[in-house]
């Protein structure tokens, strides 16, 4: 989870498919345990988007920062840190993802 | 299995507020003492303790808390005391607990109570504490606070059904000019449409206004078997349904972000139980942690159309000479919303309407309703409470 990494990996269900981008432990599904990684395409779109400006203990310093709910182009949705000050963030808008580090998605906004 | 009625004969609570001089114990103890002496029983007539209470381990450094007051406030010691979790559900958690324990036959009189102390602290450990009610191992890594996870379900609301922010600002407008007249409740000024919206951004687009406050408090119930609740008190409030649903610890996993689904699960439950239906209802006090949450929950309840509780602010109903009042005690937005206790400052304010001596009666009041959504909606209480009809 510490690990730094730009490829977007999730997980698939080797029983009926379904597919997850948050630790899975048993398939919610078909109720199997048995999952295998695989890798996704980083697009998606924003579903919703706020800008955080009273941050929690240990973001102080990077407040204000923007997060979005992504639906990515897979279907699955996550919850990530969009990159950089943006002024154009808007419900629909195409996002790209850029790095996992320490356990958060991080996406960038496409022009 | 056949379940005993189960009825509220006494309440207490502290005000909602920055207590400054007041501990978690001073405060618990003077709610739990108030509800004792409202339900004329004596101490040792209590079977059982249940406690809510959500961020004192983290917040306070103080665990353990059930016996800590139990001892404190010389309970009997023979008794269980229990403290319950479930975020901002916690003190309905208790209720509920007490409940099921009555109803089930084991006891007669259980005491209830909740509890939270949070106003010396600073801002940043309290926006983190409360946060550890995200999934601390996916969303909670990006940085999401509660104020931002809303500020989301606001902006997905808005753009699915065409709420608006004057319409979600007015529930603050609303619930202000409510709370004014409760002595319970931490604001005591109204506020105008352009106060909230001119207020500071706290996570777009939800201002400052559009948020309730942190507070110290605590709020306690007794329950007590219905067969034997004539003994004590001439108005006991029956406990009408009890529901607990679980939802999802996360934002993304929900699928859709404009409604928590165990607040629906639990409301239908509860109606069900009670064999009554939303038109039955006469007054509610639910979880309007931030403005937008009222909307939703007024939807998720069954009370409105998705998509029309914005509109239904607008029109009035919710006002308390409206047709369907929200929280006539100003709701959490403007009593307070000390996190571990605000589920039973709703049952005190429910039980105080159905009474007929709220500050802010609704007239003819019997049948009410309170609701609580812990963390992202991960679990959602619904109580719905009756005035007796031999009463």
């Amino acid at each position: 989870m510490d690990e730094t990494t730009d490829r977007l990996i999730a997980v698939r269900c080797g029983n009926c498919g379904k597919l997850y981008i948050s630790p899975v432990y048993v398939c919610l599904q078909c109720d199997q345990s048995e999952f295998k990684n695989v890798e996704l395409t980083g697009k998606g779109r924003i579903r919703t988007y706020t800008t955080i400006r009273v941050p929690p203990l240990g973001f102080e310093k990077e407040a204000p920062y923007d997060i979005a709910v992504v639906e990515l182009e897979e279907g699955v949705h996550v919850t990530a840190r969009i990159i950089g000050k943006n002024e154009k963030l808007a419900i629909g808008a195409q996002v790209v993802f850029v790095k996992k580090e320490e356990g958060a998605h991080w996406f960038g906004l496409t022009h | 299995m056949n379940l005993r009625e189960v009825s509220v004969i006494g309440i207490g609570t502290t005000p909602y507020g920055l207590l400054e001089s007041q501990s978690l114990k001073s405060m618990a103890i003077a709610a739990c003492g108030e509800a004792i002496r409202d339900a004329g029983i004596e101490k040792r007539q209590i079977q059982a303790f249940y406690l809510g209470n959500y961020i004192s381990g983290v917040l306070m450094g103080q665990e353990t808390l059930a016996p800590l007051i139990a001892v404190s406030l010389g309970l009997n010691r023979e008794i269980s005391s229990t403290k319950v979790e479930g975020a901002c559900s916690s003190a309905s958690i208790a209720f509920r607990q007490g409940y099921l324990l009555i109803a089930s036959g084991l006891y007669d009189i259980v005491l209830v109570a909740g509890v939270e102390k949070m106003s010396t602290a600073a801002k940043e450990k309290i926006t983190a504490s409360l946060s550890t009610s995200i999934d601390m191992e996916t969303e909670g890594q990006t940085g999401l606070t509660f104020p931002g996870f809303w500020a989301m379900i606001a902006r997905r609301h808005m753009y699915e059904f065409g709420t608006t922010m004057e319409q979600i600002g007015m529930v603050a407008v609303k619930n202000h000019k409510n709370g004014a007249k409760n002595p319970r409740a931490r604001f005591r000024n109204i506020i105008t449409l352009e106060d909230v919206m001119t207020s500071r951004l706290i996570c777009d687009p939800l201002r400052l206004y559009d948020c309730c406050p942190t507070s110290d408090g605590a709020s306690a119930a007794v329950l007590c078997a219905s067969e034997k609740a004539r003994e004590f008190t001439e108005r006991p409030i029956e406990i009408a349904g009890s529901a607990q649903a679980t939802g999802f610890p996360s934002l993304s996993d929900m699928g859709q972000e404009v409604m928590l689904p165990a607040t629906v699960i639990a409301a239908n439950q509860a109606f069900e139980m009670a064999g009554l239906s939303r038109n039955d209802i006469d007054v509610v006090e639910l979880h309007d942690c931030f403005s937008v949450a009222e909307i939703v929950d007024s939807e998720d309840l069954g009370f409105f159309k998705k998509g029309k509780g914005g509109r239904a602010v607008e029109q009035g109903m919710t006002q308390v000479d409206g047709k369907l009042p929200i929280n006539p005690s100003g709701g959490l937005m403007c009593k307070g919303h000390p996190v571990g206790a605000s589920g039973l400052g709703q049952i005190y304010e429910v039980v105080r309407q159905l009474r007929e001596e709220h500050e802010n009666q609704v007239k003819g009041a019997e049948i009410g309703l309170t609701h609580n959504a812990g963390g992202t909606g991960a679990v959602c209480t619904v109580h719905i409470l009756r005035r007796r009809s031999d009463g």
